[in-house]
């Protein structure tokens, strides 16, 4: 079967790589976008099925992205991680479709209870 | 504003009570010991309706247009003065001239230069009017002085005198001036102050941001360490640790954080919570004192409609001026409750510190001085005002009461929301 391939877009990059090693040790395929654009680019090219996004990004922050990917690919799930989720960082992306929002430091604190969670009920979506 | 203008006319009100009481307390001694009789039934009549009119009560200062009161007063004085330097004629008018000096000092520190230019108008005109009306025949003559002073020595007291009130109204206006200026700049100096504080929040917001993604990456460099095979158990603790203090760390900056943000959206707030994090907020330098802060937390208060973060501010600001009060030791209480009646929450923060005296509070209340804790201590964050304007926008109320030796209690309440009238 083949493994299910997740974006992280993110602007930094020790988190993009520690993510990586997370994911591909739970047996996912992962591509990394360190900006809007790539981000956008990515999903035209179908380069993933699941995007792990960051709000907060320069250039072209995470609603943006998201607005532009949902243009290309409606559906596609997304997670939105932020430095610290709350009422601000939603905003914004009430009608975007937003799959799950999860707080940067629980990724890591608690990974199986919060990325590892959002994925799989992402990946559910799109069996 | 306002209320220093009030605080103006009981002063000058009180103050010219007393001048107009030993003024008559004047001609009555020289009644008795000179042979003058100055007092006669309208003298007398007018200091006594002066000292009545001139001891302004708040209750008739909060209901009148406290600019156009200030004419009339000033109008009242100056034809009482004149009345009296009527009675009095001849050289004595040079002593009566003064009180014309300070009706027109009073319109200068109290008010505008128009009004300076009023009281040094009024004043030259009735005074020229008595003097040269009496010694020229147009009014008949009641003073005892009975001489008849040459015209050229009447133009001069006449023209020294009106000089002498037009250039000390310009003085006065000049001081007035000066004195506006003094507080535009202390004005100026509290938006500067603000405006340093806005940029500095911008910037902690956004700096504990970025702190917040190396410490989440500290946790995840951690956590990939830890699943490395064949560490020892040593190490492996070395590695829990820090990840265990990455994450204190980013739950410190995340409150930091929060705290800095200027949200204006109303929510449904936990007042108990937004305690919790007025007190997190502030240990990192409290917990360096003997304070001790109790707390008695009413379980399942209903929620307020509030701005978190500025209910926050005001919580956190409450506890600081607690902190410099008690000087390092002592204890802070933070109650919340519901109200009797059921339809607000209270928040009381009380310290056993040195307290206030009442003419301090009086200047806490009016927003004079900043709020702070008894003798010298320093300027806390945020004043009472501005602690009251952010709890009257939730439709609250703030009161602070003290007194000397029994520390400092600020009560504060915020009406819960109703069911159905969201």
């Amino acid at each position: 079967m083949k493994a299910v391939r997740i974006l992280i877009a993110d602007d930094d990059g020790d988190y993009r790589g520690i993510v990586a090693k997370i994911l591909c040790s739970w047996g996912y395929d992962v591509e990394q976008a360190s900006n809007g654009p790539e981000t956008v680019e990515a999903v035209r090219q179908k380069k993933c099925d699941i995007i792990i996004l960051d709000y907060l990004m320069p250039e072209m922050d995470g609603v943006e992205t998201l607005k532009a990917v949902r243009e290309i690919d409606p559906d596609i799930p997304v997670i939105m991680s932020t430095a610290h989720p709350d009422n601000r960082s939603i905003t914004g992306t009430e009608k975007l479709k937003v799959f799950a929002y999860i707080p940067k430091s629980s990724v890591f604190t608690d990974p199986k209870t919060s990325l590892k969670s959002a994925v799989e009920m992402a990946e559910k979506k799109i069996a | 504003m306002n209320d220093e203008f009030t605080g103006k006319h009981l002063l000058a009100g009180k103050i010219r009570a007393v001048s107009f009481s030993l003024l008559g307390f004047f001609l009555i001694f020289m009644t008795w010991v000179g042979g003058y009789s100055y007092i006669s039934l309208p003298v007398a009549v007018l200091i006594i309706t002066e000292i009545f009119f001139n001891q302004p009560y708040r209750f008739i200062l909060k209901r009148v247009n406290l600019n156009r009161l200030q004419y009339y007063e000033m109008a009242t004085d100056i034809i009482c003065i004149t009345w009296i330097t009527y009675y009095m004629g001849g050289d004595e008018v040079s002593f009566m001239a003064l009180a014309y000096a300070a009706v027109i000092l009073w319109a200068g520190s109290a008010s505008t230069p128009k009004a300076v230019f009023f009281a040094a108008s009024l004043s030259s005109v009735l005074f020229s009017l008595v003097i040269a009306g009496e010694n020229l025949g147009f009014l008949p003559e009641v003073s005892y002085y009975g001489g008849v002073v040459p015209s050229a020595h009447i133009a001069g007291i006449v023209a020294g005198n009106v000089s002498f009130f037009f250039a000390l109204g310009y003085f006065s206006a000049i001081s007035a001036g000066m004195i506006r200026k003094a507080e535009k700049e202390k004005y100026e100096e509290v938006i500067r102050y603000t405006h340093k504080l806005k940029a500095t929040s911008y910037l902690v917001g956004y700096t504990t941001h970025d702190a917040v993604n190396h410490l989440a990456n500290i946790s995840g460099y951690a956590g990939l360490l830890a699943e490395e095979k064949g560490l020892s158990g040593e190490v492996s603790g070395m590695i829990s640790s820090i990840g265990e203090l990455a994450a204190k760390g980013t739950a410190l900056l995340a409150r930091l954080m929060r705290f800095s943000r200027n949200d204006e959206i109303m929510e449904k707030v936990d007042v108990n919570t937004a305690v919790e994090d007025a007190i997190g907020l502030t240990g990192p330098f409290t917990r360096y004192s003997k304070i001790v802060f109790k707390k008695e937390l009413a379980d399942g208060l209903p929620a307020v409609s509030a701005q978190k973060i500025r209910l926050q501010e005001v919580f956190t600001a409450l506890i600081l001026n607690s902190y410099e009060a008690l000087k390092g030791e002592g204890e802070v209480l933070i109650r919340t409750f519901l109200s009797a009646g059921r339809d607000k929450i209270c928040i009381m923060f009380s310290d056993n510190g040195g307290g206030m005296r009442e003419e301090d509070l009086a200047r806490v209340r009016t927003g004079e001085i900043f709020f702070k804790g008894s003798g010298d201590g320093k300027k806390a964050a945020l004043g009472l005002v501005t602690s009251r304007e952010i709890i009257r926008g939730f439709s609250g109320t703030i009161d602070i009461t003290s007194s000397p030796g029994k520390g400092v209690k600020v009560e504060i309440e915020l009406p819960i929301i109703q069911e159905g009238k969201e």
